[in-house]
């Protein structure tokens, strides 16, 4: 894996009071301020409907703002940027192409010659653990498997930028404890920046460098935590058994119960 | 998939049913001419239509000539609709502004009996093959521009969200996303259009021609012979249903997955 070192100091996503608003409608986000840095792992919390995807979203220009300035790798945000990698909350895999092919897809789209593509999209499939079911229909898999398909298309461009929504929302609670096992694995090889949403807060905990809170709707920034507990090295039941997890996880909880009560 | 594998004895069963429908229907036809509840001369009789069946092949002019004119009329009649009715979807599908224009006309093309035009088209192009085309395309035509259309144009806002996050072109995103998201639904509409192409080259025969299949049953209908009408109209069942399966086989391997999805058994 040859990933580029990351740079500490420069910020790869700059959010300065972004707002959105339909039109004729409630504001959705009322003012975000975040800057996420170079390499760093950044998870976003909130109660559902809060705005959290739509922040995501337009991180990757997939969606514009009402007024506010945000910036991503110094740029404003574009669709499909070639360092970026976005991952939906479902799986989104092509139905008709087998497990291979929808790895390769996000290297066929970049125009990457047919035998390197295969070679890269079965090393990304192995790399979850699915090497033997890469010939098999989206219909043929299970729903864990399916997400680890969708997981591998996200790494095989090798992407600066990592975009995860909700990966795992889908998924029953012990898929959901493996399937973040493995993230945390592939994200040890993984030198660039992470985005992620969910409304796990114990999910957040183990795969941050830094948890951010949203209140609700209108949406704001509420707490920020830095998250030391050395995730990087360790597993995620040795995180979970951590004090500083259950520390952790009661304060953020109450952030978010306590904008409930409001 | 693994509902494909269905066990030996149900295939049993199912052949058993399909056997027993078969001769409860030939006894029931039986009985009802031979007590006279029916004339046998306005119904038939099983006999006599299996026997007229096997005789109708010895007749060269049926073969060779009527059934020949009948085949080529659908043939030609559904691969000029299809191809232009698919064309046309593309095209539409291209311009939103050209798709909402003439959605009303497609709607009023399609509520059209289109066997109305029938005499239409003997007038044009008088009682040979020509007419008859014009007809099987004029129904398959829009039953492939609607379907192909519906199939172009279902949202999928995960696919629409991935093709743009993906940096997909416009090429790209209808090459990798949009077709293929057709193809089930195109296929849908190739089967049923190819049903409508019998109907309409053997519609417009009996509106007025000189060879076909449709002409024939006319000419046993007006002379009572019901027998050979019978054994024609199984003939013109089974050439039908074969070609529906042949497309049904091929778009079989192009549909697997849409199948799988819907958890049908291929």
């Amino acid at each position: 894996m040859a990933f580029a070192q990351a740079n500490p100091t420069a910020a790869a996503v700059v959010a300065k009071d972004v707002r959105f608003r339909v039109p004729a409608g409630p504001d959705v986000l009322a003012g975000i301020d975040l800057t996420i840095r170079d390499g760093e792992f950044v998870v976003i919390v909130g109660p559902s409907g809060c705005g959290k995807t739509t922040f995501l979203n337009m991180v990757a220009g997939l969606q514009g703002y009402t007024s506010g300035d945000l910036r991503v790798a110094g740029a404003p945000p574009k669709a499909g940027r070639r360092d970026t990698a976005y991952a939906l909350a479902r799986d989104a895999l092509l139905p008709w192409r087998d497990a291979l092919g929808n790895v390769e897809l996000a290297l066929q789209i970049r125009g990457i010659a047919p035998e390197e593509r295969r070679r890269r999209a079965t090393e990304a499939l192995g790399r979850v653990g699915l090497t033997d079911a890469s010939a098999r229909h989206p219909a043929q898999l299970s729903q864990g498997m399916r997400q680890r398909v969708a997981l591998a298309r996200t790494f095989v461009t090798e992407p600066r930028l990592l975009i995860l929504d909700e990966p795992f929302a889908a998924l029953d609670a012990q898929t959901r404890i493996r399937m973040q096992e493995l993230l945390l694995a592939l994200l040890r090889q993984f030198s660039g920046t992470m985005v992620m949403v969910t409304h796990d807060i114990g999910e957040a905990i183990i795969l941050a460098d830094r948890v951010v809170v949203f209140s609700p709707r209108p949406a704001t920034v509420t707490a920020i935590y830095d998250v030391k507990l050395g995730n990087r090295e360790r597993k995620t039941t040795e995180l979970r058994a951590d004090p500083e997890f259950g520390r952790l996880f009661e304060r953020i909880w109450n952030d978010i119960e306590r904008e409930f009560e409001l | 998939m693994i509902a494909r594998s269905e066990s030996g004895s149900e295939a049993v069963r199912v052949w058993a049913i399909r056997a027993l429908m078969i001769g409860v229907f030939v006894i029931v036809w039986k009985v009802a001419g031979a007590t006279g509840t029916f004339n046998p001369i306005f119904i038939g009789t099983p006999e006599g239509t299996l026997r007229a069946f096997v005789l109708q092949f010895l007749e060269y002019r049926m073969l060779g000539i009527d059934l020949g004119y009948t085949v080529i009329e659908t043939l030609f009649g559904f691969a000029i609709g299809a191809i232009s009715g698919m064309f046309a979807a593309v095209i539409l599908f291209r311009s939103r502004a050209a798709r909402r224009a003439v959605a009303p006309l497609v709607v009023a093309a399609n509520s059209l009996p289109r066997i109305a035009l029938a005499p239409l088209f003997v007038l044009w192009f008088g009682l040979g093959i020509a007419a008859k085309v014009a007809l099987v395309v004029s129904l398959v035509f829009f039953v492939m521009l609607t379907t192909t259309l519906a199939g172009l144009t279902q949202p999928n806002r995960d696919h629409e969200y991935l093709a743009r996050s993906l940096g997909a072109s416009s090429r790209q995103h209808i090459l990798y996303f949009v077709v293929p998201a057709a193809v089930p639904t195109i296929m849908a509409g190739l089967e049923l259009s190819l049903t409508y192409s019998f109907l309409g080259a053997v519609a417009g025969e009996i509106v007025g021609g000189t060879y076909g299949i449709g002409v024939r049953l006319t000419i046993y209908a007006n002379s009572f012979e019901i027998d050979k009408f019978l054994a024609l109209l199984l003939l013109l069942v089974i050439v039908s249903t074969m070609t529906v399966q042949f497309m049904r086989h091929f778009s079989a391997k192009l549909t697997r997955w849409h199948a799988a999805e819907q958890g049908e058994s291929v």
